[in-house]
């Protein structure tokens, strides 16, 4: 004889625990999607703070010399546009807004490069369209790209001890169409020794940067973008020196950009007004806020969402707690 | 004229210029070289093969660790004559380093190239034979091919004086738009796409997964939660606000309210939990790695020796 007694429903606190997979990812894509509509939309600026970690970067950054160059060490793929690719954006406004010159390469993805071009003429077509018109950025003259190195640390070894010696193969278009030794180039003219080169900057959605620390951390300060999940890992690095420079993730994109806007003034305080000469001046009336600020409003809604999930999970655990015997 | 002529240098096998008859004859003799090479290699029987991996190894694992550890003159010239051996060897260090170097990238290159045939391989005889999924394997050919031939393309277009230029006036011009519809239309979206789908597994493995089902579990709870809303930068510096309204005209009471916000929490947490372990796990991981380092350097490794 078939068993005829109804199925007891469950209680809303099973419900609690079990809450369907499919509904869970459509909260999310509403959420996220509406959050960067909303974005887009209005503009919308969340607050930052931003840590020392972040200073420290800016201040490195945003205190070099007009014409030094400096080292673009980028391994931003889209695949963490979210982090890296705001980093990428937030360094090339600063080294354009101050006039440095850089080197980007690559010994991360060979697919880097392209998507580094891609962002470097994003930037030119914003500064062509700026008002007042701002000079484009121009391959040879303000940059020169080496391409892809299979084997990044042994040409970092070699660049460390002759750094003339380890890019002698590589070759630039000038504006007349020539190629030339990248040393002829303005940005690599006058340096002789790896000491010449003011920073490091390393973009990266993984740890390669005890590689870069140990080949040239003794010679020029190393500063480390990464994606949030290796922040902690690096954090060490920053603690003890070795990195004089370390940015976050998108939190930290969002801590840089608010930088850009704001400026430390003499005292050391974030968007400060103290007399004297600022620890590291804004850029007033540009465009800071950009890809960082545009991701960090859905970003915050994700986590409060995420939250508000772990938040129901627990009370249906407690419920079925208290109601069992 | 003698004294013209050393303004140029010599022209050798080491320094044939770009796009020379010279540098295309050498490429294809080193790739014929090299391919007779490892096929010599990989003919030969181990118990031969062994003994000349092991030491290939360990004499360029012995050239980098020299590389660190034997005193480097300051200021190396290629011209200089060195004093004593101790110098000899450091200068010969330091003037090897870019050929090494450039060895080094030629073979990592070579390695993707193995790479690709190892890929075109598994995926050509799954074709052939109508493997299960034989149509993701046509996919990854074609769309292999068709990068590789419209990346080519758009690059040879660019070559020559004012190419770039013309290019850049008009972005429509065929293997250009092709090329840009493939990179930047296609293949960037779906990277974006891949990684961004993680986001929707670790929002359901999170919210199964975080219970207080411990005390470790609750733990680890309060922590994650912590980490999570100092990186809300509204729910920063909205708490900070409320510390900041609590504490009132300051002194000793504001003083006290300093360690709860939410920032020094985060920040005593970071440094004196977090950054500890980490630091200890790494230290661990580096004493591991420098032992499996020793052992391959030293050819004792399984892969090595057996």
């Amino acid at each position: 004889m078939a068993d005829s007694t109804p199925e007891a429903r469950p209680s809303l606190g099973a419900k609690l625990q079990a809450l369907n997979r499919n509904a869970l990812y459509l909260s999310l894509f509403a959420v996220v999607s509406g959050s960067l509509i909303l974005t887009h939309l209005t503009s919308l600026q969340v607050p930052a703070q931003p840590q020392p970690c972040t200073k420290d970067t800016y201040t490195l950054l945003r205190n070099i010399p007009a014409g030094d160059t400096i080292i673009i060490d980028t391994g931003a793929t889209n695949s963490t546009r979210g982090e890296n690719g705001g980093e990428m954006e937030a360094v090339f406004r600063i080294a354009m807004r101050e006039r440095l010159r850089f080197v980007l390469y690559t010994w991360q993805e060979p697919q880097c490069i392209e998507i580094a071009k891609g962002v470097i003429a994003k930037i030119n077509l914003e500064r062509r369209t700026s008002n007042p018109p701002e000079p484009e950025y121009r391959e040879w003259d303000d940059y020169v790209i080496l391409g892809f190195f299979p084997d990044g640390g042994t040409m970092l070894q070699t660049v460390a001890s002759n750094i003339r010696d380890a890019w002698a193969a590589k070759k630039e278009k000038d504006p007349a169409g020539r190629e030339r030794s990248v040393f002829e180039s303005p940005v690599l003219k006058n340096i002789h020794r790896v000491e010449d080169i003011r920073a490091y900057v390393n973009i990266a959605m993984s740890n390669l940067m005890p590689t870069i620390v140990a080949r040239v951390g003794r010679k020029l300060p190393v500063i480390s973008m990464i994606t949030g999940v290796m922040f902690p890992e690096q954090l060490n690095y920053y603690k003890s020196g070795q990195l004089k420079g370390l940015i976050n993730g998108l939190v930290g994109t969002v801590e840089l950009e608010t930088l850009m806007e704001k400026g430390i003034d003499a005292k050391g305080e974030v968007g400060g007004h103290a007399p004297g000469p600022p620890v590291a001046a804004a850029f007033p009336g540009e465009k800071n806020y950009a890809r960082g600020m545009d991701y960090y409003f859905a970003f915050c809604c994700a986590m409060s969402l995420l939250i508000v999930a772990i938040v129901i999970g627990n009370v249906g655990m407690m419920l079925e707690r208290r109601r069992k015997p | 004229m003698r004294e013209l002529a050393q303004l140029a240098p010599p022209t050798t096998v080491w320094t044939a210029h770009n796009g020379s008859t010279l540098l295309w004859v050498e490429i294809v003799a080193a790739l014929i070289l090299g391919i007779l090479l490892a096929m010599g290699l990989s003919r030969l029987p181990i118990r031969l093969r062994k003994p000349i991996v092991a030491v290939v190894t360990f004499a360029g694992g012995l050239y980098f660790v020299l590389q660190y550890i034997w005193p480097q003159a300051q200021d190396y010239s290629k011209d200089e004559i060195p004093r004593g051996t101790v110098e000899g060897v450091s200068f010969w260090l330091q003037g090897t380093l870019p050929t090494v170097t450039n060895f080094a990238q030629v073979l990592g290159a070579l390695l993707l190239g193995l790479g690709i045939s190892s890929l075109l391989r598994i995926h050509i005889s799954q074709l052939v034979k109508k493997h299960k999924d034989w149509l993701f394997s046509l996919t990854l050919i074609v769309s292999m091919l068709a990068m590789l031939v419209f990346g080519y393309w758009d690059w040879l277009s660019k070559l020559g004086p004012g190419a770039e230029q013309a290019v850049a006036a008009n972005p429509h011009i065929f293997p250009n738009f092709a090329r840009d519809f493939l990179f930047d239309g296609l293949f960037i979206n779906l990277d974006a796409v891949m990684y961004s789908m993680i986001a929707f597994f670790i929002f359901s493995a999170a919210y199964r997964s975080f219970r207080l089902r411990s005390i470790e579990a609750t733990i680890l709870l309060g922590t994650a939660l912590l980490v999570m809303l100092t990186l809300m930068g509204g729910v920063l510096v909205g708490w900070d606000r409320v510390v900041d309204a609590v504490g009132g005209g300051g002194g000793g009471h504001a003083g006290f309210l300093e360690n709860f916000r939410l920032g020094a929490i985060k920040d005593w947490v970071q440094d004196n939990l977090q950054s500890p372990s980490i630091r200890a796990m790494e230290f661990g991981l580096a004493i591991g790695g420098l032992a499996m380092s020793l052992r391959l350097w030293l050819g004792i490794e399984k892969g090595v020796s057996n």
